[in-house]
């Protein structure tokens, strides 16, 4: 039944819907509008979930299992904060079952976006909304754009994510009934495994001989340096598309001198220059921390998932502070 | 001052931006006398293609951009050549198709936003110290080959077609020119950006012509005002923590409108010049 009536929204049908009269082309509407009413009640086969960002796409696809097909918005490689969507993204946000995104301006454009369609076409659950963050509401709307005053990376919080978790849960327990209890079994078992990921942190990042952060890039690991206890130092604010400043720069340099820093953190999403730059200037060594939102197509092809990249970040942060 | 002596990426900016700025000073008057001012801005924007080429291809942006870049240069000068087409032509056909060129690339490939940013904007505290001796190598070669070349070159500028008759090796003389002012403009890139590029190219040149009463003086004022403008507008990025290529194109433009004024005094009363 879906195919047929996605079928009536191929260009090629433009013609002839165009051809008709005017109480033809009602029918035809009504009689689309009814027939997706039916379709929505008989439940397809399977969901289709979307997520703008990799740890959502994991955590969906992982807590639905084969109830849902999970994909990501963004192509690979792409920015989260900068992506304009092209005329097939917008017919694949049109077609999916559930939007996963995080709000908080981390996608300024997805507002504009979903102001296209008329309301309540695609559904949402905006991941950042009702973790309780300090800073102006959830909203996520115009206000919040490029990032005002909150941080939205509050996936590299591995406890914000066991929430988020059990919201995609239960959301898609509300899409898809009969699945309910797998959908739930599944979240127990990804919450576990973030559980894990956050006690092996928590252990490996005790006892290291620096605490401090240095990122060359924006400062996207605020959650995770507030959860063990490290101080994150980034050279310029929470938007990565800020031009960085001299001072910024003379600031971070003087300030890695003064407390013997010689570790420079950089984001792999951002250019490298300023973190040779920072590097060069306190003689130190430069390390890659993922911010995990998306992933190359070289990664992709290599097999990266979220607690990969995770992992490869507690690596890279005991060696670069110093840790037993 | 201290600043400059505490920190080594300021050092090397400066550096690196000063070299650039007598490259581009010198070279530009030669460009603005033939009336190819746009030239630089052309380059810039197919150098961009160049940059999203290398970086859609994974060789080194700044290789890709100088060869691209280079191959248009010589390009323009051909369509030009051919004429049926005015120079300004040739570089507006250019620099479209260098910017599309380049936003389909970063389209497709999808992977190198950011990347792609840092040269449209440039970024003149994060100059390697290979970079630095690049642009010092460049602007020994600008002032090497200016200098044996300066009659001719002079006598082409300001007479074609004269020059060309008396037997002076126009065409070669044309791609030499257009080589260097490509290189300069892939180097500049870094310090200025692709967007800010081009106006080191044409606001010193253009302001030493204001107050100059022979070529070798317009020369002279020229690189003062882009060195001034480069060393003061990185000085004022410092004290004022603003984008240091957007201080540096103001300057320049400063620079323009005050000797452009003073030359306005003068021409009112001629009895007192």
């Amino acid at each position: 039944m879906m195919p047929q009536i996605r079928d009536g929204f191929k260009p090629g049908r433009g013609s002839i819907i165009g051809g008709m009269r005017a109480p033809a082309r009602f029918l035809l509407a009504a009689a689309l509008a009814a027939a997706a009413v039916t379709a929505a009640a008989a439940a397809p086969a399977k969901l289709r979930v979307l997520a703008t960002v990799l740890p959502l796409k994991e955590f969906a696809a992982e807590v639905a299992g084969d109830r849902a097909e999970v994909s990501l918005l963004l192509p690979p490689g792409a920015g989260v904060h900068t992506w304009q969507p092209r005329p097939g993204d917008i017919a694949r946000l049109a077609e999916c079952d559930l939007l996963l995104f995080i709000g908080s301006g981390l996608e300024p454009w997805l507002p504009g976006l979903l102001k296209a369609f008329p309301p309540g076409r695609v559904r949402t659950l905006e991941a950042a909304a009702g973790l309780g963050l300090p800073g102006p509401g959830g909203g996520g709307g115009e206000e919040a754009h490029g990032h005002g005053a909150l941080d939205p990376h509050v996936w590299l919080d591995f406890e914000l994510d066991q929430r988020i978790v059990e919201r995609i849960a239960a959301e898609l327990g509300r899409l898809d009934p009969a699945g309910e209890a797998l959908f739930t079994a599944n979240a127990a078992r990804l919450a576990g495994r973030l559980r894990g990921l956050d006690a092996a942190y928590r252990r490996g990042l005790d006892g290291c001989r620096g605490r401090t952060v240095v990122l060359a890039g924006h400062g996207a690991f605020g959650y995770l340096a507030r959860r063990y206890g490290l101080v994150q130092m980034s050279l310029y604010g929470l938007s990565p598309d800020a031009q960085p400043r001299p001072r910024d720069l003379m600031a971070a340099v003087d300030f890695c001198r003064a407390e013997g820093i010689t570790t420079v953190f950089f984001e792999n999403s951002v250019a490298p220059d300023l973190s040779r730059t920072l590097a060069r200037e306190i003689g130190g060594r430069v390390f890659v921390l993922h911010s995990g939102h998306n992933v190359t197509r070289e990664q992709q092809a290599g097999g990266a998932s979220f607690f990969g990249l995770m992992e490869e970040n507690l690596a890279a942060l005991r060696d670069g502070l110093g840790c037993r | 001052m201290d600043a400059l002596l505490a920190y080594g990426f300021l050092q090397r900016g400066l550096l690196a931006g000063v070299l650039i700025a007598v490259a581009c000073a010198v070279l530009g008057l030669f460009l603005v006398l033939r009336k190819d001012a746009m030239i630089g801005h052309g380059l810039a924007h197919i150098a961009f293609a160049g940059v999203a080429f290398g970086l859609f291809l994974g060789v080194l942006p700044l290789a890709a951009a100088l060869a691209v870049a280079v191959a248009a240069a010589v390009g323009v000068m051909r369509i030009k050549d051919r004429a049926g087409l005015h120079g300004d032509t040739a570089i507006g056909i250019f620099s479209s198709l260098g910017l599309a060129a380049g936003v389909l690339l970063a389209s497709l490939a999808r992977s190198f936003n950011v990347e792609l940013m840092a040269y449209l904007f440039g970024d003149i505290l994060a100059i390697e110290p290979v970079e630095v001796v690049l642009t010092l190598v460049l602007a020994a070669a600008v002032l090497a080959a200016v200098r044996l070349n300066y009659a001719k070159l002079l006598y082409m500028t300001f007479d074609r077609e004269s020059a060309r008759a008396a037997g002076v090796p126009v065409g070669r003389l044309d791609t030499l020119l257009m080589v260097l002012t490509a290189v300069t403009i892939v180097l500049g890139m870094k310090i200025a950006g692709i967007l800010l590029v081009a106006a080191l190219l044409v606001i010193p040149a253009a302001a030493g012509l204001q107050v100059a009463s022979s070529f070798r003086g317009a020369v002279r004022a020229s690189i003062a005002v882009a060195v001034l403008a480069v060393a003061g507008g990185l000085a004022l990025s410092v004290a004022l923590n603003i984008p240091a290529s957007a201080a540096i194109v103001i300057l320049c433009f400063a620079a323009f409108a005050a000797f452009s004024l003073r030359r306005k005094g003068r021409a009112a009363r001629p009895g007192r010049g």
